[in-house]
């Protein structure tokens, strides 16, 4: 590099903010030495000071523009970050309900085993001599077979009566069950209570305590044919196919398809403004008329 | 020199506590902190986007994407280096693939954007109709002789120029924008001083012949 190279790209770094005293000096010594390089220099100062000159007006709507588009996305962001935690945790509760599910049923099938058909700790045995061509089902408690505490059979009717009350009476959820679910829950109730009156409480073979979980039950299957029903509406006014979900909620155990139900549920649909039909959120055409979607207010 | 004194203390005041602050308000998507950013770095980000395109056209549109952007990766953002060469980065990108796209679109220099990957080069914009941002917005005599031959130079040199000397970075720094080693974001700069110097000394031969 020749001494006047090194003088130009000392120009370079001397005119910038960051030069060092030592560039500085070698170019001051250069300088006074060498005209060329002087005018070069002089020529630099005031091409870097004209670039200063360069000014572009501020853009006043820019801010404001920019600023609410910031806000839009971070709103945005913050409900996709909560879906991301509720899937999580569905997921982390899926497999602890799977694995509570799994191992209820592996004790419960040994001790099943063990009494020969425990039903919620009555035996439903068979009396009578088979030989005889007489054979009467009746219930009765067998010895060793597991009673249900009091405390937790409390529990369990207060737990299914809220849930059946939660479907029946609340303000918005009541409107999304259809009536067939709550007929037909009544319908599965009623046919538990009648084989109760037939066989538990007219024989007087159940007591008090022996019937109370049966009942129990009667209530927790009419909850869950409600909760089926709820499925079956929401599914229907979100757009998803609700015998499809209805059929998963019903089959995937340990109440595992309800939760991957609520968890992958899609928004509401919303009345199309002129037809009134369901459309969905990110349509620009409602799917029944035609029309263009109208401007929504934000979230 | 001291005007030169003075803008060094100012380069180097922005305090490394500054920069951690701004992390921290980012990793948390504090919008509030970020409005406060738009406004403190709008005019800066606008006049690098013109001096990178060479037009007017999009520049809105992109700053505002690239603060979006900002929002979106804000976590990336470590408080290690200065704010404003990581947000001239991202425009930088943005920039970078909005011309790629145009000039696909177009068919026009799509063969060149093999070469144009990594080495921090920016493919030149297509003129737009009209005199250029830069002489409009010239405010002096030198500005406005200047403007034209800034028109008319790359988009690298004249980013270099800018970054160097208005934005103040430091050499590493704008090598951590243009994704560039060092030694070629100097030779830029030299390039680039070079040009505007000979265009002030045609213009002053000029003057003088006359």
């Amino acid at each position: 590099m020749d001494v006047h190279e090194e003088a130009r790209a000392l120009i370079a770094s001397c005119l910038a903010a960051d030069a060092t005293a030592a560039e500085r000096q070698r170019l001051a010594e250069h300088l006074a030495a060498c005209p060329e390089c002087r005018r070069e220099m002089e020529l630099s100062r005031r091409a870097v000071r004209a670039l200063g000159e360069i000014t572009f007006a501020a853009v006043p709507e820019l801010d404001g523009r920019v600023r609410a588009a910031l806000a839009r996305r971070s709103r945005e962001l913050a409900l996709e970050s909560a879906r991301r935690r509720k899937r999580l945790l569905g997921f982390a509760a899926a497999i602890a309900m799977t694995a509570a599910g799994s191992l209820a049923v592996w004790k419960g099938a040994g001790r099943a085993r063990r009494h020969r058909g425990d039903l919620l700790g009555a035996a439903f045995v068979r009396r009578g001599d088979p030989a005889a061509g007489l054979v009467r089902p009746r219930l009765t408690v067998r010895e060793g077979a597991w009673v249900m505490p009091i405390p937790l059979l409390v529990l369990v009717l207060l737990g299914c009566v809220s849930v059946l009350g939660f479907f029946l009476f609340h303000s918005s959820v009541r409107r999304v069950v259809p009536r067939t679910a709550k007929l037909l829950a009544l319908l599965v109730a009623a046919a538990i209570w009648l084989f109760l009156a037939l066989f538990g409480a007219a024989e007087q073979q159940l007591s008090l305590f022996e019937a109370l979980p049966i009942f129990a039950g009667s209530l927790f299957v009419a909850a869950f044919v409600l909760a089926l029903g709820y499925v079956y509406g929401d599914a229907r006014r979100r757009g998803m196919s609700p015998p499809l979900w209805t059929l998963a909620a019903f089959l995937v155990p340990n109440l595992v398809g309800f939760l991957v139900y609520f968890l992958l549920r899609k928004p509401l649909l919303e009345p199309c403004g002129s037809c009134g039909r369901g459309m969905a959120a990110g349509q620009a055409f409602c799917p029944a008329c035609g029309q263009p979607a109208q401007a929504r207010p934000p979230a | 020199m001291p005007s030169e004194t003075m803008s060094l203390t100012l380069a180097h005041s922005v305090e490394p506590a500054e920069s951690a602050h701004i992390a921290r308000g980012l990793r948390a998507r504090d919008v509030a902190l970020l409005g406060h950013l738009v406004e403190r770095y709008q005019t800066q980000l606008v006049r690098y986007l013109i001096y990178l395109l060479g037009r007017r056209e999009h520049v809105e549109d992109l700053v505002q994407e690239t603060w979006l952007r900002v929002l979106e990766r804000g976590r990336q953002y470590d408080g290690r280096m200065r704010f404003e060469p990581w947000l001239f980065a991202i425009a930088r990108h943005l920039a970078l693939d909005l011309v790629r796209r145009r000039r696909v679109l177009s068919l026009d220099g799509a063969r060149q954007d093999g070469a144009a990957e990594d080495d921090g080069s920016f493919p030149a914009c297509l003129p737009a109709g009209g005199p250029s941002p830069f002489e409009a917005a010239a405010r002096s005599e030198d500005a406005a002789r200047l403007a034209a031959s800034l028109a008319a130079l790359e988009p690298i040199y004249r980013e270099a120029l800018l970054l160097r000397f208005q934005e103040e970075m430091s050499l590493l720094e704008i090598a951590g924008v243009v994704g560039a080693p060092v030694s070629t974001v100097a030779s830029r700069i030299q390039r680039g001083l070079a040009a505007l110097r000979a265009r002030l000394a045609r213009e002053e031969d000029a003057d003088g012949r006359s």
